[in-house]
């Protein structure tokens, strides 16, 4: 029997609502070309973190205060997304050069952070190398808080912009054309990523929030050829994944939730690979459009 | 703090620089084909096939994580690329599904086998290059550490087939088209580079950690692309960067790090040489010849100057054309007012004028003396006031611009016209010549001769 108590309530109900804020980003950013962003923006963090923790302790805080550190992580992901546009524009480089740029040496100034903080007397790490692969049972009503405004902002800037992000994602050049500002729009999706980002960090980790930024959004790709519709199919898949993952982890003795959570999600993923009615491969292998 | 000691220190370097070496080819390679996340995508499949290797063989023997991080790596290759075309989804979200799926799989798998061995996620992520040289092997008497033998033969094999496939590396990186006429199979080029890139990743993510190889594979690689469009090039100094780096980011972490934070031990050195990496990519960034920061701002000036400087030289032509004269504070003024160049341009282009010997008077002595134009200075303002007053009569002419609307459209092109493009405007523009003397422009102007 699953153990329905509070604590699996709040995980699960976190993981469902960044599921579905996920699922919205992620659509946005698998039509926008930019899928691997999230990866890039996520390893961004770890320095934002340890520089947050140190912070912290600088100014006579625990280090401990979650508040800053998401706002640090918050910080060093957009000065990784900004990282890879200033790259892109000033080395004329491609998109995934400067991603792969911004990932390697931000993660790596983080992994060297955390080795210091580590080994200094105060640092009992508190807890930094979670953020890392995630550690979602340890998540408590403000997480669940954070997810549920970071949805809630996904939800809003989807509905209310519904018309400016279709044509952002399918007609750039058209949307500029009638005096769109695409660059407003884009730096937007990516403040809405980077929050997903954030709220992720305690379920599923830093390296891991990229599935569900990508997995649901690539699923109802294949199960609908609709903005609207793939919004919503996303967004559901997101949430199912979020609390089916939960389920399982409840399952065994030691399965770590925000793993589940993804592999629950890649199930969902390779069945709809199947068994999608227009874009399945069985359905194309029948039209014999393999 | 500890001190620097050649014997540990030395093989610390030596093991990252081997690695550098070792990514430099197929970093080049992911660089030019822009496929650079796909190393990020493969050295996330090493703990998965790590934890793959340990479910099979139930030892922690290095041969069968070397195994199972071998296979992981080539089913992230190959399998993102399949997903890719068999789903008809992007590449890089195909990527990004396939190995954050395997890297989940892997995490419990580990988590699953914790009390049995101890598998730590932060190792193979971070590597453990610090601990390297205690884990020795004995080559022709001598003890080596095993990562350095590890690497180096990886750098080895990469070196060897770059010089027995250059040809077909070369044409499939920068054009697989080509090499498919050409008969070059760049699938197969492009599957030895990757296999290449997955092998060099697995090898070092004991050493350097398997996320930090992503940094070794790229930034070098980008790095040394802003100097050079040669994928020899790229790949040569690819490799000295890394080296550079190598060295730079361990003193950082032994050296640095334990002085900047009380009371600390040394940093991580693999994180410190992905660090350095960054910051020697933001380096280049400023100094490349062509695209680097400096340079644009050096050409950017440079420009604004010369114009500046022919913008003053007709400001003071046509002053004199109405027999008027100014001094050097006014003059600078009008081209601030007039023709909006910035201050310290104007500054510097007044300066210039008198130092080429355009303009007489108007020395640092006496800054409200009126200056006038010298003879060589006479003649190069009216060289630009004849291309401005011509380009007026063409575009009122020719284009059918209204009088009024030519003006700024003149005072940009008078700066690129040279004689030949004068004489040009004149036959274009039915000038005609035996009456050239009176030929005034769409305000009336004279249009002035052109310098014998």
């Amino acid at each position: 029997m699953i153990g329905l108590d509070y604590n699996t309530l709040v995980v699960a109900g976190a993981s469902a609502l960044l599921g579905t804020a996920g699922g919205l980003a992620g659509t946005l950013m698998l039509l926008r070309k930019r899928a691997l962003m999230g990866d890039a923006l996520g390893h961004a963090t770890l320095p934002g973190i340890a520089v947050a923790y140190l912070a912290s302790l600088a100014l006579g805080g625990s280090g401990k205060e979650v508040w800053a550190l998401m706002l640090g992580a918050g910080a060093g992901g957009l000065a990784g997304v900004v990282g890879v546009a200033a790259i892109r524009r000033i080395a004329r480089v491609s998109e995934d050069t400067a991603m792969a740029i911004v990932l390697g040496s931000f993660f790596g100034l983080g992994a060297a952070l955390l080795t210091v903080i580590q080994a200094s007397p105060q640092g009992n790490q508190a807890g930094l190398s979670t953020f890392v692969t995630g550690h979602a049972a340890s998540m408590v009503r403000s997480d669940l808080d954070l997810a549920m405004a970071v949805a809630l902002v996904c939800i809003l800037v989807v509905l209310a912009l519904s018309k400016e992000l279709r044509l952002l994602c399918f007609d750039e050049p058209f949307a500029k054309a009638i005096g769109r500002s695409t660059k407003c729009l884009d730096a937007l999706v990516l403040l809405v990523v980077t929050g997903v980002v954030i709220a992720g960090l305690q379920a599923v980790g830093l390296i891991l929030i990229l599935a569900l930024l990508v997995i649901p959004a690539a699923t109802a790709r294949l199960l609908t050829d609709r903005f609207g519709a793939m919004l919503v199919i996303a967004a559901a898949l997101g949430a199912a994944s979020g609390i089916g993952g939960t389920i399982a982890s409840s399952l065994g003795p030691s399965l770590p939730t925000g793993p589940c959570i993804v592999v629950v999600a890649a199930a969902i993923f390779a069945a709809a690979l199947l068994v999608a009615p227009r874009n399945g491969l069985i359905a194309r292998a029948a039209g014999g459009r393999l | 703090m500890t001190s620097w000691t050649w014997a540990v220190d030395g093989w610390i370097v030596a093991i990252s620089a081997l690695c550098a070496v070792a990514c430099a080819v197929p970093g080049a390679f992911l660089v030019v084909r822009r496929n650079a996340m796909l190393a990020d995508a493969v050295s996330h499949a090493v703990l998965p096939g790590i934890a793959l290797g340990f479910l099979v063989s139930g030892t922690r023997d290095p041969l069968w994580m070397f195994l199972g991080a071998a296979l992981a790596g080539v089913v992230v290759a190959v399998g993102s690329g399949a997903l890719a075309r068999l789903g008809r989804i992007d590449p890089g979200a195909a990527m990004g599904i396939t190995f954050t799926t395997m890297f989940a799989i892997g995490l419990i798998v580990i988590v699953q086998v914790a009390d049995k061995v101890d598998l730590d996620p932060s190792c193979v992520l971070y590597g453990a290059v610090e601990l390297a040289p205690l884990d020795t092997v004995s080559l022709m008497g001598a003890s080596i550490p095993r990562a350095a033998v590890v690497l180096g033969s990886v750098c080895a094999a990469n070196i060897l087939v770059a010089i027995l496939l250059w040809k077909e590396i070369l044409v499939t990186a920068f054009d697989p088209a080509l090499a498919g006429t050409l008969g070059m199979r760049p699938k197969w080029i492009e599957g030895i580079v990757l296999g290449m890139a997955a092998a060099t990743c697995v090898a070092a993510f004991e050493s350097v950690g398997s996320i930090l190889v992503v940094a070794m594979m790229i930034i070098p690689a980008a790095s040394a692309r802003l100097f050079s469009d040669r994928l020899g090039g790229v790949v040569a100094c690819a490799m000295a960067t890394g080296i550079v780096a190598a060295f730079a980011g361990h003193w950082l972490a032994s050296s640095v790090a334990p002085m900047v934070v009380a009371g600390g031990r040394d940093a991580s050195t693999a994180g410190s040489v992905a660090a350095s990496l960054g910051a020697i990519f933001v380096a280049c960034l400023m100094v490349a010849p062509r695209r680097g920061i400096l340079r644009r701002g050096v050409d950017r000036a440079r420009l604004a100057l010369r114009i500046a400087r022919e913008d003053a030289l007709g400001l003071l032509w046509r002053l004199d054309e109405d027999g008027r004269r100014v001094g050097v504070r006014e003059l600078r003024d009008l081209l601030i007012g007039g023709a909006q160049t910035r201050p310290w341009i104007a500054r510097i282009a007044v300066r210039a004028l008198s130092h080429d010997g355009l303009v007489e008077g108007g020395s640092s002595a006496g800054r409200r003396d009126a200056i006038a134009l010298s003879d060589r200075g006479r003649r190069e303002g009216a060289a630009l006031v004849r291309s401005h007053r011509l380009w007026e009569l063409y575009l009122t002419r020719k284009l059918a611009l209204a009088p009024d609307h030519v003006h700024d459209t003149a005072m940009k092109l008078e700066h690129v016209t040279d004689a030949a493009m004068r004489e040009r405007l004149v036959r274009e523009g039915e000038i005609d010549l035996s009456r050239q003397r009176e030929a005034s422009d769409p305000h009336g102007r004279r249009i002035p001769d052109d310098a014998p």
